[in-house]
């Protein structure tokens, strides 16, 4: 029973970055349709700001956190400008394509530039060691981890349910020309969505590189197909719904790994994609209720 | 009241990409009336109203309301200038629950206690949906989603409103209903651009009507003078 | 009677200049440039085959990498020395094939019916999924299929790969089995069963009313672009002589959907341009990734630079010309036939 709690408790420091990337993939697939491959670039290139801004600038935590975040958004918004806004009524597979296009120019300038080593960084004292509670080991890392994506969700699902703005992108969502003709002004709310998701993006990547101490070029090409199938499980465009997916996800790989043989456990890609064919399957609206037609 | 028509449709000619749908369109909305758009299928009274929102592509010609040009305004600035819309075919948002949907409509507002009056308002008019107000919208019957989307579209307390074929499929006494309805909010100062297959509806609500015929107006006068028409008599056999 | 005479003759005369054309290229052309144009060979028997079911049914898949990944792993059992399978890798396969060296005909013809065993495991989800779903279905096979590959050490050697393949990819092959390709998927092209491809992929709902089993030709389709597509992949194991898994990824899949969006979705001569150019970036660019002396002034190294450029190239097209090059229309060879 020991093992079996061990291994859920430790999936939740990577549970909750696949939590927060799913909650930011979904907004944009709901609101324009968008299956945004380059978003694991965005959560890549926060982490590494992050990066550059701790142990080559040496600034303080904080201020290495502010710099991971802003460039998140700017990054994100540069895609948005260039890479989705010109084709934006030509589908969901020009997007998808564009998406990979964009995805794959920004991972190999990267590349590039920096090679695809793993970047190392030292974990900050306060967050070194571990809790124990009656012979189960709690990080301090996951706790941090795991209370700032509850912390982010419950603002999140705040905005969404009950503010305007969330019922604008709900809106915009399900039919934005009928938005529009209520005077939502859907272009300023897309950018707004980029913006949070963007935001959501970064905040998964810094926290990554807390979580392992280290930030490699490649890090997001696998993070942003768990985020798409989280997406799709918990309901497209239902923010709610992805972060539990992204937990479901990830707790459920965790617990699949754990009990097969070792020589299997290169397998661990497949739970995923076993629970996406499951799920469009049996019930393809997802988990939670879609907001999209 | 101003003497300048609350809308002003000159020499309209409008589509969708390079298609033409309406040629030289022009309509003219005085303060204070209802008027009416006849015609049967796809002659292209939704164009006409989709045209007035700027969601189809302009070709030549000036939309004007109140006096301003609004031919090359943005859809959400349009409905900033009071002018509210109600879709063909229900157009609610099914994801969103029935208040939701109402708080939609009043995306606009800007104080609480405006909403708060307003909503209160629309469930008078409509107690069904205060009723529903938490149930999901694709949730309830055709009657009630009709309902809801007028609903929505009185949220924002507009000048002018726009309806397409609001009695499409409903039971004649739903009809019925939302005809004494749209009376009551012309009689509040609201001005009416309705879409009717349903001319007897039509021609009894409205004081003035245009008959559309493959994009361009081939009659219009006002509805005392339609109805005795034997051109509408020759379309409508039957329903007059 | 005149007409017959005509084909039999231009068919000869094709047949003759063909012959002609590659023996003088066979002699001419070697080392770099005799692989860059059998690379061209082999990515346009790919993008073809893609294009049949991307283009044509418009089902988009991203996840061909999966029929070539069987293709290739099947026809390499077969091809591979003894020696190497036994002695070397001692993999746990059955004695027959352990102890067998094949040559390539017959590897592939079975390879290239594992693929289209593996192509029709691909359109399972085509049956139940539309669209961008279906795009992830098929990224998904991709991912199922490499991960199983690297996780089979006793069978495929795992992340490790195969070496020692002999050298059996030759211009007559690949340039041989792309004319022929090139030609059927034409031929197709104006038929009935092309036809019937293009219109379920227009509009799936009018085909079915206009009487087009659809079940019928989507697996046509998919046991056509899988056949070659596997071929394709086994032809150029051959050539780069070693195989692994993670050979099959989307960067791969990444370059055929290139070729076939910057040369035109429906389009045979736009998949032979979208080749051409998609091979000339990545092989004559890819010196200079290694970094050169320009007048005495080095050049750093800049790896992954022509994919960066390819997918620049990629989302200009999609933003610019969104049908590609070619669009759906092939180039016109009127004057071959002799019309007046």
């Amino acid at each position: 029973m020991n093992y079996f709690m061990q291994q859920i408790i430790n999936a939740l420091g990577w549970g909750s970055i696949l939590a927060l990337l799913a909650a930011g993939y979904t907004m944009t697939f709901g609101i324009i349709g968008l299956v945004n491959f380059a978003y694991g670039e965005v959560f890549m290139a926060a982490a590494f700001a992050a990066y550059f801004a701790l142990t080559i600038f040496n600034l303080p935590y904080w201020v290495a956190l502010l710099v991971g975040l802003i460039s998140a958004i700017v990054i994100g918004l540069a895609i948005e400008r260039i890479a989705f806004k010109p084709v934006r009524g030509a589908g969901m597979i020009t997007l998808f394509i564009t998406s990979l296009g964009a995805s794959i120019i920004i991972r190999n300038l990267f590349v590039m530039l920096f090679d695809d080593s793993l970047k190392s960084f030292k974990t900050p004292n306060f967050l070194r060691g571990v809790y124990l509670l009656s012979d189960l080991i709690f990080f301090k890392k996951n706790i941090l981890i795991f209370s700032i994506t509850i912390i982010l969700c419950i603002v999140l699902v705040y905005i969404v349910k009950n503010t305007k703005l969330g019922i604008a992108m709900r809106s915009i969502s399900y039919d934005s020309q009928i938005a529009e003709t209520l005077g939502i002004n859907t272009e300023r709310i897309i950018i707004i969505t980029f913006i949070i998701a963007s935001f959501l993006g970064g905040m998964a990547g810094i926290l990554w590189g807390i979580l392992f101490g280290s930030v490699r070029a490649s890090m997001g090409v696998i993070m942003v197909v768990d985020a798409f199938i989280a997406s799709v499980v918990g309901g497209v465009g239902n923010v709610f719904g992805a972060m539990v997916s992204g937990y479901i996800l990830a707790i459920g790989s965790a617990l699949f790994i754990a009990y097969l043989p070792q020589e299997l456990i290169g397998l661990k890609p497949l739970f995923v994609w076993v629970i996406f064919f499951i799920i469009l399957i049996f019930k393809p609206s997802g988990l939670f209720r879609a907001n999209i037609k | 009241m101003s003497n300048v028509p609350i809308l002003e449709l000159n020499n309209v000619v409008a589509g969708y990409g390079k298609k033409e749908i309406i040629n030289k369109i022009s309509i003219k909305i005085n303060q204070g009336r209802i008027v009416t758009l006849l015609g049967s299928n796809a002659v292209g009274k939704t164009t006409i109203l989709k045209t007035i929102l700027s969601q189809t592509c302009l070709r030549s010609g000036e939309i004007k309301y109140n006096g301003i040009d609004i031919s090359n305004l943005a859809t959400h600035k349009i409905a900033r200038l009071g002018i509210s819309y109600v879709p063909e075919g229900r157009g609610i948002f099914a994801n969103l629950t029935t208040k939701e949907n109402l708080l939609a409509g009043a995306y606009l507002l800007k104080s609480k206690q405006e909403l708060e009056n307003n909503l209160n308002r629309v469930y008078s008019i409509f107690p069904i949906l205060k009723e529903r107000s938490n149930q999901l919208a694709e949730s309830l019957s055709g009657g009630e989603q009709e309902m809801l989307v007028i609903g929505r579209s009185l949220m924002s307390k507009p000048n002018l409103l726009l309806l397409d074929e609001p009695s499409l499929g409903l039971a004649p006494k739903l009809v019925e209903l939302i005809g004494k309805i749209l009376k009551e909010i012309n009689n509040e100062g609201v001005c009416i651009l309705l879409v009717e297959q349903n001319a007897k509806l039509a021609l009894e609500l409205a004081d003035y009507g245009y008959l559309i015929r493959k994009g361009t107006i081939v009659l219009e006068g006002d509805t005392k003078d339609l109805i005795k028409n034997k051109k509408i008599k020759e379309i409508y056999l039957g329903i007059i | 009677m005149k007409f017959e005479k005509n084909t039999i003759v231009k068919y000869i005369l094709g047949a003759g200049l063909f012959f002609v054309t590659f023996y003088l290229l066979e002699k001419l052309l070697s080392g770099f440039w005799l692989t860059l144009f059998l690379l061209f060979g082999i990515n346009v028997i790919l993008a073809i085959s893609l294009n049949v079911i991307n283009g044509w049914i418009g089902f988009f898949s991203i996840g061909h990498g999966g029929i070539m990944l069987v293709g290739a792993y099947a026809a390499a059992f077969l091809t591979l020395p003894p020696s190497f399978k036994v002695g070397i890798l001692n993999l746990h396969l059955p004695a027959f094939i352990l102890n067998i060296q094949l040559p390539l005909l017959p590897a592939l013809l079975i390879g290239g019916i594992f693929g289209v065993m593996a192509g029709v495991v691909l359109v399972l989800p085509a049956l139940r999924l539309r669209g961008m779903y279906f795009c992830a279905g098929t990224l998904g096979f991709n991912i199922i299929a490499t991960t199983i590959a690297e996780n089979l050490p006793n069978v495929t050697n795992g992340a490790m790969g195969l070496r020692q393949f002999p050298s059996y990819t030759n211009i007559w092959w690949v340039w041989g089995i792309a004319i022929f390709l090139i030609y059927i998927t034409l031929m197709l092209k104006k038929s009935y069963i092309g036809r019937a491809f293009i219109s379920i992929g227009k509009d799936q709902c009018l085909a079915e009313h206009m009487g087009i089993n659809l079940l019928k030709y989507k697996i046509y389709a998919f046991g056509f672009s899988a056949f070659f597509t596997a071929i394709g992949a086994i032809l150029w194991v051959h050539l780069i002589l070693n195989l692994y898994p993670r050979a099959f990824d989307l960067i791969l899949v990444f370059s055929v959907v290139t070729m076939i969006v910057i040369g035109g979705m429906g389009s045979v001569s736009g998949s032979i341009i979208g080749a051409a150019i998609v091979t000339l970036f990545t092989e004559i660019l890819a010196p200079i990734e290694e970094g050169f002396n320009f007048f005495g002034f080095q050049v750093p190294q800049a790896l992954g630079l022509t994919t960066i450029l390819l997918g620049v190239l990629l989302i200009v097209v999609l933003i610019k010309k969104p049908e590609g090059i070619m669009g759906e229309k092939e180039i016109s060879l009127n004057f071959l036939k002799g019309k007046k």
